[in-house]
């Protein structure tokens, strides 16, 4: 039954069936070959109480406010700011494209974004100051992974949704080993420029009356992520209540800025639409599969099976980490997280693992999918940026920033509590 | 024939875009209700109640509404680490398959959907909460967006064959071909630099 399965699944897949018809062909024949019950009627059913649910309601919402925060225009004024302050470190300004990736991320739950809306801005930077264009891009598209660590998170609510874990709990985890990581890609830039100084490009002087007049501009973002974070642990909102204000903000942010009108909200609106539809249809196709697997117990057999393989706790961990290294090299993150993370997070759990700290380890995975060739979203954002050049130049610059994340996965499983003490100590 | 199928699938793809802005428009209101009673909850003490169930219903809805749209515009995820190295043929030989899948699926949801819907009316089902929700309502709602997105598919499926059996594979590539990652971040960059001010780099 497992094999049948996995060459149903695989061979989907290599067809370039679209992941959400490949799971529920593949839901439908498994209900017609092994199940004695008519399984398929439930499709309907399943269909409409998964796509309801109030926690799921956050996933668009949290799009959404990216989608404002990308058009609202408020990266320009805040890269600046951190540029004054940061420009004196050896690598200069790729500092300072890290510190904007890592505060946008405060604001957006979205890790393309995040690459997308810093690049843009800093960018044009790169061959002004004669920065060396590898690493400076590395710093783009590693920077830009942040998104998705440090909260709000798009994918940590789709890994909440699908495991039963809290996103408040998910959020307090991700945030010390996302400023970690962060820090942990300046030191690569520090390394590298004190290595070789040529690569870290002409400062940019700044006087301290215009660093400390520059701080106003970190004001917007740090208001949003107050309202959308900050309601969550004042006990005001839930995820999606604290999403519903993130997008209010966003959208006066917008209107202050100038950047509001009907032309701009109708293409927000339908960028956000986009990727709802995208995801949520997987999501249905993924909760059918789950219930049909389950009804005919593959879901226990597959488990049993992984189980059986006699592999100890760290082992698997281990096993699980190259597991998502291969698969991201291949497989757009949201659809590898909704197809796996049903199976994988029940083993893990049986083997005594937390399930918010397993979130974070699982996060960090994905970041290093988005940067890992061929199939790293985040690569080719940072690339689409430059009037010219090689995709390698972005690859081979975005590498040793896939060390820093393995780095700090070795540092999550000696230290559990970079993630789980915050949310021990908040609760 | 081609010429009456073109201006179909011209009428359904403005027809999906429309839904789709419509379906965000529903999520947007529903971040303002669910603001509203956040607010009210912590500053008046006051709730408006039934605003959880609401916005689900609009996620709901508002999802279903988007899917035609994400259809006709090559939006699903297509795994294509060995599809964009087939010939030309082969290729859209998988992209037939990829419609068809498709519609073969939602078709199976759209068709079981619609018993949920009836089963709804027939019982004159209420939601479980203060609201009482007659169910058939949003059900309903949420199910056209499963019947429109059928309809759409069946169009988009019968316009590729047109090329398909005349062996313009450029042509069927046009219609439902994978967007590759490069076409998927040039429009993330797009919107980006749209904000900026900026001129696209190329």
């Amino acid at each position: 039954m497992i094999t049948t399965t996995l060459a149903l699944l695989l061979g989907l897949m290599a067809l370039a069936i679209p992941v959400a018809a490949a799971m529920g062909v593949l839901g439908l024949v498994l209900a017609q070959m092994y199940s004695f019950l008519p399984v398929r009627g439930v499709a309907g059913e399943i269909a409409w109480t998964s796509s309801n649910e109030f926690l799921l309601v956050a996933l668009p919402l949290f799009i959404l406010l990216g989608e404002l925060l990308l058009r609202s225009g408020l990266a320009e004024k805040m890269y600046e700011a951190l540029a004054r302050w940061l420009s004196w470190l050896p690598g200069g300004l790729m500092h300072s494209n890290i510190a904007a990736c890592a505060m946008f991320a405060a604001t957006s739950g979205s890790s393309v974004a995040t690459a997308a809306t810093v690049g843009t801005v800093a960018l044009p930077q790169a061959a002004r100051f004669g920065y060396n264009d590898r690493l400076f891009l590395g710093t783009l598209a590693a920077g830009g992974t942040l998104g998705i660590l440090i909260p709000p998170s798009i994918n940590m609510i789709v890994y909440a949704v699908l495991t039963n874990t809290s996103v408040p709990k998910l959020y307090l985890a991700g945030i010390f080993p996302g400023v970690l990581l962060a820090l942990m890609f300046m030191g690569v830039v520090a390394i590298a420029c004190a290595w070789r100084p040529e690569w870290g490009g002409r400062r940019v002087r700044s006087t301290f009356s215009a660093c400390v007049k520059g701080l106003v501009h970190l004001g917007p973002p740090l208001a949003i992520f107050l309202v959308v974070v900050g309601s969550i642990y004042a006990g005001l909102a839930t995820p999606t209540e604290a999403a519903s204000l993130g997008v209010m903000a966003g959208l006066a942010l917008a209107w202050w800025t100038g950047a509001l009108g009907w032309r701009m909200l109708g293409e927000a609106l339908l960028g956000t639409m986009r990727s709802t539809g995208m995801i949520m249809l997987i999501i249905v196709a993924a909760y059918f599969l789950n219930f049909v697997m389950s009804s005919i117990g593959l879901t226990t057999k597959l488990t049993d099976t992984i189980q059986n393989l006699g592999l100890s706790k760290w082992q698997m961990m281990f096993a699980v980490v190259v597991f998502y290294l291969i698969l991201g090299c291949f497989m757009e993150t949201l659809s590898m997280m909704i197809t796996t993370i049903p199976i994988v997070a029940p083993v893990m759990q049986a083997l005594g693992f937390d399930m918010v700290w397993f979130g974070i380890v699982v996060i960090v995975l994905i970041e290093a999918a988005l940067i890992t060739p061929p199939v790293g979203l985040n690569l080719f954002v940072v690339q689409n940026l430059r009037p010219r050049g090689s995709m390698n130049d972005v690859i081979v610059g975005a590498l040793p920033f896939v060390l820093a994340m393995m780095l700090l996965l070795l540092l999550l499983a000696v230290f559990p509590g970079l993630a789980l003490w915050l949310p021990q100590v908040m609760s | 024939m081609r010429d009456a199928l073109d201006a179909a699938l011209g009428a359904a793809r403005r027809g999906s875009t429309a839904a789709a802005i419509a379906g965000g428009g529903l999520i947007l209101a529903a971040a303002g209700l669910v603001s509203v009673d956040v607010l009210l909850r912590k500053f008046a003490r006051v709730t408006l109640g039934g605003a959880d169930e609401l916005s689900g219903y609009a996620l709901a809805i508002g999802a279903t509404w988007s899917f035609a749209y994400v259809l006709l515009n090559r939006g699903n995820v297509r795994i294509d680490a060995l599809y964009q190295h087939l010939p030309k043929a082969l290729a859209a030989v998988c992209d037939v398959l990829a419609v068809l899948a498709l519609l073969g699926f939602v078709s199976v949801v759209t068709w079981y959907g619609f018993g949920v819907l009836s089963e709804s009316w027939r019982i004159g089902a209420r939601s479980n909460s203060a609201l009482a929700v007659p169910l058939f309502v949003p059900q309903a709602l949420w199910w056209l967006g499963y019947a429109w997105f059928v309809v759409c598919a069946v169009l988009q499926l019968v316009r590729a064959l047109l090329p398909f059996a005349s062996g313009d594979w450029t042509g069927v590539n046009r219609l439902i071909g994978a967007r590759s990652i490069v076409e998927e971040a040039a429009e993330e960059v797009a919107s980006a630099l749209h904000a900026s001010g900026a001129k696209a780099p190329r």
